[in-house]
């Protein structure tokens, strides 16, 4: 059966395809969204893990950029920011870093905000401009700052906050939100650059996290008309002559005149369109975009209050960190897996029962394990971040109700993630701004007729929730 | 005091000698001055034991510009270099690869490990040498300024982004990989095979405390192209006599014009009067004054050591302060009395002419680095071996072999401190000889005196702060116009006549002489 046809189908359930099917279907266009999980969101939805406990999401997400909370009119769907939680002891530390840093951080902003620039083959107009940035930003710096952040930038964030800090626990603190994107440890250079870019989303969050943003876009979308179909597995894109006119579902065929997909860009890519459909250089850019997961979640369970600081790092000294990425390079298991510990239910504390708490747990450096190494890896790495809990608080391990650990392997086999990585892919040098996924389909558009890309995986990635899909309704709807 | 010279130059590496005998050559009244015994800094050959002489240091003539060779005429002065035949590298399991400088050979070769791999080889190839095309003038380049960037620094800016654009868009996404990628990614993209990758990557690593997984590795890839494009044979050779006689060929240039080079003249500081350098004053208390005074010795030495932080603006010490050395290998130099029997390749034969990598695997090389990163040498690190006594018998007794062994990862920082290295030197150098056990059984049994130099030694007794092979990592944040600082990437240095002329300098290490000949340059070109 041939449904009726939309003028535009999304694919994916996240963050950036409720908002761009938003802004879509605003400008009067049919929209339909369909997503294969039971609710929206994807990895920044809510659940329940155990009776009573509902998770957070798993991703720490930055609130939206200024402009995609006022074009989306976030604020009149129930979405709040606020300052986000660090440690006391390291805000006036980072601070006046990030004041230092500003006009790069202002630079990265700009970047993030607009539709991709194209950097390998600008034209003259695009030469000028991008001149016009460094101009501005060198300004803005002073010559001696701007001179020494060309330097900075592509450091390891260990080096760069050595020469300012003797202790190294406190650089431990100031370092970690630099290597929950890429596949890095704080010694590998570049992470300077990704410490940036962490910044770079800005210092506040969404009030709730993740589901709570999720929840006011799902109510925009429907106000916008969107039709939203959960529970729909698509099984691959329909093409006619050479040009995506739908999808294949678990419920029949869905025709439309463009089709968003928002997933990994390997997935939207090669195996839903069929790697023959891709040309051949593309198809072997995106076989060596990178995107080796290095993050698992756990959200844990407690019959306790929690008090103290609603974020904290756990790893002594940045070589802490180092010796975590170094185990999962090499494919073990951290003797001290390091960890970003947010007490989610300080947040939004309906997701636990009255005097419990609910433990938001990044934990790196967790690597991809074949199947028959799963169980043990988990069983192992399970009882590591309980010892290192308990380093924190020795009352906690005995007050777990319940947890759930969420791997790489996890988030590959069940959550449609490719290599694993919460983010659709590393953050790098090489993998940001218009080379996100890789060299020609960094402004969205695929090399395929109809069909369009977005998400965490393309420009401006991660830090800057809701951005891409924005940027890439408006191309579409420029498209005509 | 009357200035005697023109110019005084404190060292005498390659480096100081290659910025004499240009000035020399411009007319100019120079004087060198070497602390040691010996010229060449670490581009040095000594007789370290009675009938063996080695290339103490640096032990392969890689990038020596080949513009050097022609304008000081360097094979006039006895200059002769010696082509690597080959790069050899063993295998645990038994078996071996070499690439030779006959493709077809190599396709053979690589096709043993990968089919698709053999293909590969000459396409990356040709893409590499259109990218060192690319860098190639840059070398040449005086590096612009970052802080004040003048017109002329704008216009070779534009120079540099018209020839960029010049470039095929493929390459120039490439040329930003390169900058950006691990030398391991950068090579996945390419290659299957890690016998292929691994010998490969470690050219990516060579005097950096990084490993070949590490961010920006990429780039140094391409120094193995350089030298092919300039139309030498080889990019890679042995100086007949060792490295030292580069050095000694330059000196002999240097002095044909007319330089004065004094050996076992140690400075002890740099007479600095009202921001300005006057006088170099020797340990001996000698003084000796000069229009100019050209420091061919590190950044740190120079500035810190010989000049002293009471006569430097303050931002500018902290940018020296924080210029990263952190030496990384070591050296093993052997006396054999007789050619070593590779396993994968038993007796002698042509696989021995060229250089032999240790590089077993991508994994075995980035475990080798993250021992180093706690404050251990690799237990099982890589190393980079040369024979030069098998085709060039000067430097050896008949049918007796010098091997010259580079080892990385030797961290300077030992996890008891850099001082605690002479304690375990010989226990470093046992590391080397079982490693190389395991591909060359009964080494141990031929070896008849074995030098360990680990980064201590290298500091102590050639100057190199930290041990740093190239006066300073040659990392992203330490090249070209940050190079040792922004601001003064252009040889001439805040203090008034002062001058830099070695590796600190852009572009940076290796038996090069760049750096030298663009300090020459633009001391010729300063209005004094």
């Amino acid at each position: 059966m041939t449904q009726e046809r939309t003028d535009l189908l999304v694919v994916g359930g996240g963050i950036d395809a409720l908002a761009a099917a938003t802004i879509v279907a605003r400008a009067g266009r049919s929209v339909r969204l369909i997503c294969s999980e039971a609710s929206l969101g994807e990895i920044d939805a809510s659940w329940e893990f155990h009776p009573g406990y509902r998770s957070a999401g798993l991703r720490c997400l930055s609130a939206p950029r200024p402009a995609v909370v006022a074009k989306l009119r976030l604020e009149d769907f129930g979405y709040r920011s606020r300052l986000a939680p660090t440690t006391e002891e390291s805000r006036p530390l980072s601070e006046p870093l990030l004041d230092e840093m500003a006009p790069i951080l202002a630079t990265i902003q700009e970047f993030a905000d607009g539709a991709p620039r194209e950097l390998i083959d600008p034209s003259f107009l695009e030469m000028l401009r991008l001149g016009g940035t460094l101009h501005r930003t060198r300004r803005a710096m002073g010559k001696y700052a701007f001179a020494d952040a060309l330097r900075v930038l592509p450091m390891s964030i260990e080096d760069w906050l050595s020469e300012r800090f003797d202790e190294p626990r406190l650089r431990a603190q100031l370092a970690a939100p630099a290597l929950f994107g890429g596949w890095v440890g704080p010694l590998s250079p570049s992470t300077a650059f990704l410490w940036l870019l962490a910044h770079a989303g800005g210092a506040h969050e969404p009030v709730g996290g993740g589901p709570a943003l999720v929840s006011a876009l799902e109510k925009a979308a429907r106000e916008a008309g969107v039709t939203i179909e959960t529970s729909t597995t698509v099984d691959g894109w329909t093409l006619e002559q050479g040009r995506v006119v739908g999808a294949s579902t678990d419920g029949g065929e869905l025709r439309a005149k463009q089709l968003l997909s928002t997933a990994h860009p390997s997935i939207t890519l090669l195996e839903r369109l069929g790697a023959r459909e891709v040309p051949a250089a593309l198809r072997e850019d995106l076989g060596a975009y990178r995107s080796r997961g290095i993050v698992a979640v756990m959200h844990i369970a407690l019959d306790c209050p929690v008090e103290g600081p609603e974020q904290r790092w756990i790893g002594d000294s940045p070589l802490d960190w180092e010796r975590a990425f170094d185990a999962a390079k090499h494919g073990t298991i951290p003797e001290r897996p390091c960890l970003r510990l947010r007490v989610a239910s300080a947040d939004d504390p309906s997701i636990a029962p009255e005097g419990c708490s609910v433990l938001k747990l990044q934990v790196f450096a967790v690597s991809v394990v074949g199947p028959d190494e799963a169980d043990r890896q988990r069983e192992t790495l399970e009882a590591r971040v309980l010892e290192q809990l308990a380093r924190v608080d020795e009352n906690w391990p005995g007050a777990v109700v319940a947890s759930e650990l969420i791997t790489p392997t996890d988030l590959e086999h069940h959550h449609h993630l490719p290599g694993g990585h919460l983010e659709h892919g590393e953050l790098a040098l090489d993998q940001v701004f218009s080379l996100r996924p890789c060299v020609g389909i960094g402004s969205y558009r695929t090399p395929v007729p109809g069909l369009w890309i977005a998400g965490a995986g393309t420009h401006p990635g991660g830090p800057f929730p809701g951005s891409s899909g924005v940027l890439a309704a408006g191309q579409i709807l420029a498209d005509g | 005091m009357a200035a005697v010279y023109d110019q005084v130059i404190i060292g005498g590496g390659h480096n100081g000698l290659t910025c004499a005998a240009y000035l020399a050559r411009a007319g100019r009244k120079v004087l060198v001055l070497e602390a040691r015994h010996v010229l060449g800094g670490a581009a040095v050959t000594e007789e370290v034991f009675p009938g063996f002489k080695y290339s103490v240091c640096s032990y392969v003539v890689s990038l020596l510009r080949p513009e050097i060779i022609r304008e000081l005429e360097l094979t006039r002065h006895g200059l002769e270099l010696i082509p690597l035949e080959c790069s050899f590298s063993p295998f645990p399991d038994g078996s071996s690869l070499v690439r030779w400088p006959d493709q077809e050979q190599t396709r053979r070769e690589i096709a043993r490990f990968s089919r698709r791999d053999a293909e590969t080889y000459p396409l990356f190839g040709d893409a590499m040498m259109r990218l060192a095309r690319f860098v190639r003038p840059i070398l040449e380049m005086t590096p612009p300024d970052a802080i004040d960037p003048g017109l002329g620094d704008l216009l070779d800016l534009l120079k540099l982004g018209r020839r960029f654009r010049q470039l095929d868009p493929v390459d120039r996404l490439r040329k930003i990989q390169m900058f950006t990628m691990s030398a391991v990614d950068f090579l996945d993209r390419w290659f299957e095979s890690d016998a292929l990758k691994a010998p490969m990557a470690v050219s990516g690593i060579i005097g950096t405390f990084l490993g070949v997984r590490s961010p920006g590795t990429a780039y140094v890839l391409l120094h193995h192209y350089m030298g092919e494009i300039d139309g030498a044979s080889r990019s890679w050779g042995f100086a007949r006599g060792g490295t030292g006689a580069v050095s000694c060929a330059i000196a002999d240039a240097a002095r044909s014009f007319g330089a004065e080079i004094r050996t076992e003249a140690p400075v002890a500081r740099i007479d600095v009067r009202n921001g300005e350098a006057r006088t170099v004053v020797l340990e001996d208390g000698t003084e000796i004054s000069a229009r100019q005074i050209v420091s061919a010795v590190d950044p740190r030495r120079t500035f810190f050591g010989l000049v002293g932080r009471e006569h430097l603006d303050p931002d500018f010490a902290t940018s020296i302060e924080r210029f990263k050395y952190r030496g990384s290998s070591g050296k093993v130099n052997l006396a054999l009395d007789r050619l070593p029997n590779f396993t994968s390749r038993p007796g002698d034969g042509p696989h021995l002419r060229g250089d032999i990598a240790i590089a077993p695997s991508i994994d075995a090389l980035e475990r080798a680095y993250d021992e180093a990163k706690y404050g251990r040498w690799s237990s099982r690190p890589y190393l980079n071996i040369v024979i030069p006594s098998v085709v060039d018998p000067t430097i050896a007794p008949p049918g007796k072999h010098v091997m010259s062994i580079f080892v990385q990862y030797a961290p300077y920082q030992l996890e008891g401190g850099p001082e605690s290295w002479p304690q375990h030197r010989e226990a470093f150098g046992d590391t080397v000889i079982e490693t190389l056990e395991e591909y060359c059984p009964g080494l141990s049994d031929s070896i008849l005196h074995r030098q360990v130099l680990t980064p201590w030694d290298l500091e102590q007794e050639f100057g190199l702060t930290e041990g740093n092979i190239f006066h300073g990592e040659l990392s992203l944040e330490q090249l070209f116009f940050l190079r040792p600082t922004a601001g003064w990437a252009r040889y001439k240095t805040p203090v008034k006549n002062l001058w830099m002329c070695a590796s600190g300098t852009h572009p940076g290490g290796g038996v090069m002489g760049a750096p030298g000949r663009n300090a020459a340059r633009a001391l010729l070109k300063a209005r004094v």
